[in-house]
């Protein structure tokens, strides 16, 4: 019992922790901190939804342009709204964010209306099941799917930011980006592939939730909120930090849903998150050090 | 008393739409977005610190004061009192935390308080569950009850007035500019001996207190209230109100509400979706009026550039 | 006869709003020259190298090897030969110091040869670089993170290396030994432009100084011929 449910938070946290690393590369490049991050994504939700279910394409083929379409959203959000204002404070930059919230939940709204839209998983399969000698543990085909896609992600964007020469600039800008400049790193460029990569890591994201949440305008709402503490509890700082904020906050909620309240499961999760910031307020694995705003 | 002339209008505001009650009581409604936001305000522009959980107060003064009302027959002033009372204690204890985190942190710590009292709300017997709280009846004094929207108009206008008079003078008084220097520079205000944890929490305080009487009012102006409409939401719209209008500005919020507030009401009738209007609002006027709307009209300052 | 500078700028302004950092400066460096501007804290030394990287607003020319770079953007600038070392050493601390001397090879990111041929140049330069090569570069010392600071601007081969203080916040053992090391890259055949506070030891290893002050020079000449004592009373305050 006690393993099913530390796998099923397992996966709900490999979720949390995407979203978590698409907000923390975006901020540490360009430091912008996107709080229509859930929001783009579920954009590319309905795109998935209106090319599988209304237009009747391909699965694989729906699930590729949404994700394409949200990689563009993002270049185009930060090109073209938020780059041109980059010197403003970044409480004012959270609020334009906040305020391609609103804008997007209303486009949603406007072109799809509020119905609640199902996406069927792309794995229907007998699931996958363990027996061992404490018992036994079952694993939906889409969950190993989610969990082999998120591990995929994750691999391919360490590899990237750490053996590429892209990534290692991408890294340097994020670090200091006059200097960056000086290097000959064309700093704007690695801008915008932040944002393309967190994009796309957004769209993934819905579209991989979108079978268990529906597709609708506030369907990101708690994946995003999740995905935010979970860079918090991280440190907002790395990737294996947004990985264990992830995996720790799913774990944490999926064992106090089963033993402690089903009802207050947020709330006390929410609690024991907040006791390890007050704790450690820099985050599990964040450093004291000045960071960048 | 020059500075306080600018209320005058709003006296007389309503007058012409008395045979329209339901005007009327979107402009209560407006009204009591305001004393929200207002609190909001005294939270993020005067000491600096971020909220994303402002609806739990919101909440919290409109269940206290409904359950008190409807259950045990408590008459308004004192469920009103109470209200603002019981919510500035509860502000205290999450202002406590603030005096540790900072920026994204206290953000998840406020988030995470707004969430966690919708829930709760959601799922306790005397606040009603899910279902929440019906025929919460309208404010009442002794004998005379305001059941007429007019009457909560002046109420609410009343308690705008009160905290704008109260703000003026704080903001001119030396704790007024204890919290500014707090908010431009913590280290520079320890330097001068400004106590740091006594005005940070003074600022959930007050903030605590103007969101619980706002919620108290909204509970019985409404006359229904449920865990959802104190989400998320609420709270990012307490915020957006505050940049919209004017930060740092009873003026100013109050045109923020009344954009935040008003607008659904005037295009109702229309097939468009209002947050799009809404988004674009806060993006333009961030853009171009970092100020606020209440650039455009210059009144009723209650300080200048600190 | 006229001679080919390798780095002339005739009139450089550089303006923060309105107070002026740099007020029409001209001036030249040739081809294996050590030039340094010298001046006090806030005379406009570091404006005019950022100038010249392109990393803050200018106007006035300045053309490098034949080439106006005055509306160049300042991540084109490395490819044309110009490198500038920054201010405050400018590493990237969370990244090991192979890493850091790798994005000095940016401009030359193709050629992989060339990027091992350098890194072993500058190891060769700076031993204790080579030993610490996997280290994360926020946790060197002070003088470690100055070498890495010069090795990585070395990486791609420039013309012309331009330093910002390279003395600052270091002991004197260390300011003489990073001098030297100026000395022997300027032997292989870098020109080089040194904007110091320490005017003795920039002097003594410079071709030509000027001196500025309040965002123009109020002196130059040849490094062997200026007076110190006088430079020193007159312009750089004790």
């Amino acid at each position: 019992m006690i393993f099913q449910q530390i796998i099923a938070g397992i996966i709900t946290g490999a979720l949390y922790a995407i979203v978590a690393l698409g907000l923390v590369i975006a901020y540490k490049v360009t430091g912008v901190m996107n709080f229509a991050y859930g929001y783009m994504g579920m954009i590319s939700a309905y795109i998935f939804f209106t090319c599988f279910s209304v237009i009747g394409m391909n699965y694989i083929f729906a699930f590729l342009i949404s994700v394409a379409f949200g990689a563009f959203v993002s270049y185009a959000v930060e090109r073209g709204l938020l780059r041109p204002v980059r010197n403003i404070s970044p409480a004012s930059m959270v609020i334009i964010t906040l305020g391609l919230l609103l804008l997007l939940e209303g486009i949603a709204l406007q072109v799809w209306g509020n119905n609640y839209q199902q996406i069927p998983n792309l794995l229907n399969g007998l699931p996958l099941i363990l027996k061992f000698s404490g018992g036994i543990i079952v694993i939906p085909q889409q969950n190993l799917l989610i969990l082999g896609l998120v591990t995929g992600v994750i691999i391919a964007l360490i590899l990237y930011l750490n053996l590429t020469f892209q990534g290692k600039a991408m890294r340097a800008v994020a670090q200091n980006e006059e200097v960056s400049k000086l290097m000959g790193i064309n700093s704007s460029l690695m801008m915008s592939i932040s944002w393309i990569i967190s994009g796309a890591i957004g769209s993934l994201a819905a579209v991989l939730v979108a079978p268990q949440t529906f597709v609708y305008p506030d369907m990101m709402l708690s994946l995003q909120i999740m995905g935010f503490t979970a860079a918090v509890l991280g440190g907002f700082e790395s990737i294996p930090g947004s990985i264990i904020g992830g995996i720790s906050i799913g774990v944490i909620e999926n064992l106090v849903g089963t033993y402690i309240s089903t009802n207050l499961k947020t709330t006390f999760s929410l609690a024991i998150i907040v006791a390890i910031l007050l704790i450690k307020p820099e985050g599990l694995l964040g450093s004291a050090k000045a960071r960048r705003v | 008393m020059k500075k306080y002339l600018w209320f005058t209008p709003f006296v007389l505001v309503p007058l012409p739409f008395l045979g329209y009650p339901f005007l009327i009581s979107i402009f209560v409604l407006i009204g009591i977005y305001t004393i929200a936001a207002i609190g909001m305000d005294i939270l993020t522009t005067w000491a600096g610190q971020i909220s994303l959980g402002n609806a739990a107060f919101f909440a919290i003064g409109a269940y206290t004061s409904a359950i008190m009302i409807v259950n045990f027959h408590i008459p308004f002033l004192i469920a009103f009192l109470v209200s603002g009372f019981l919510s500035m204690l509860i502000g205290i204890l999450v202002g406590l935390p603030a005096l540790r985190v900072s920026g994204f942190y206290l953000a998840v710590v406020t988030m995470a308080f707004g969430i966690a009292i919708q829930q709760i709300i959601g799922v306790f017997q005397i606040t009603g569950g899910y279902n929440g709280i019906r025929n919460i009846p309208a404010p009442s004094f002794w004998i005379f009850k305001a059941s007429n929207p007019i009457y909560q108009y002046y109420i609410v206008l009343f308690i705008i007035f009160l905290a704008f008079v109260i703000i003026s003078r704080v903001s001119f008084s030396k704790s007024g500019l204890a919290l500014f220097a707090m908010r431009d520079s913590e280290i520079a205000a320890t330097a001068f001996g400004v106590n740091l944890l006594k005005y940070k929490l003074a600022a959930f305080a007050s903030s605590a207190a103007l969101t619980g009487f706002a919620g108290s009012l909204y509970a019985s102006a409404i006359g229904f209230i449920s865990p959802s409409q104190f989400d998320l939401t609420l709270s990012l719209d307490l915020l957006a109100i505050v940049i919209v209008g004017g930060a740092g500005s009873v003026i100013g919020v109050m045109i923020g509400a009344a954009f935040f507030v008003g607008l659904p009401f005037l295009l109702s009738g229309y097939n468009f979706s209002i947050t799009i209007i809404q988004g674009i609002a806060l993006i333009l006027i961030l853009l171009f009026l970092p100020k606020g709307l209440v650039q455009a009209f210059k009144i009723g300052k209650v300080r200048k550039k600190a | 006869m006229a001679t080919e500078h390798i780095l002339e700028v005739e009139n450089l302004v550089v303006k923060y709003g309105p107070i002026w950092a740099v007020n029409g400066t001209s001036f030249f460096v040739d081809d294996r020259e050590i030039v340094s501007i010298l001046g006090a804290n806030g005379a406009g030394k570091t404006s005019t190298l950022k100038a010249l990287s392109g990393l803050i607003a200018r106007d006035g020319k300045i053309t490098f090897l034949s080439k106006n770079i005055s509306k160049t953007d300042a991540h084109k600038i490395p490819y044309l030969g110009l490198t500038l070392c920054p201010e405050r050493r400018g590493i990237f601390p969370d990244m090991s110091v192979e890493d850091n001397l790798l994005m000095g090879a940016y401009t030359i990111r193709k050629n992989k040869k060339m990027i091992r041929q350098n890194t072993e140049k500058v190891y060769g330069l700076f031993e204790r670089l080579a030993e610490r090569r996997k280290q994360l570069s926020g946790t060197l010392s002070g003088g470690e993170q100055q070498m890495l600071a010069i090795g990585r601007a070395l990486m791609n081969e420039p013309k012309l290396l331009m330093l910002d203080e390279p003395s600052l916040g270091l002991s004197p053992k260390l300011v003489d030994f990073i001098f030297d090391s100026l000395k022997a890259i300027n032997k292989s055949g870098t020109a080089i432009l040194l904007v110091e506070q320490n005017a003795m030891v920039a002097t003594e290893i410079s071709n030509r100084i000027y001196v500025m002050q309040n965002g123009r020079f109020a002196l130059s000449g040849n490094a062997k011929e200026i007076d110190f004592q006088t430079l020193k009373m007159k312009y750089l305050g004790g």
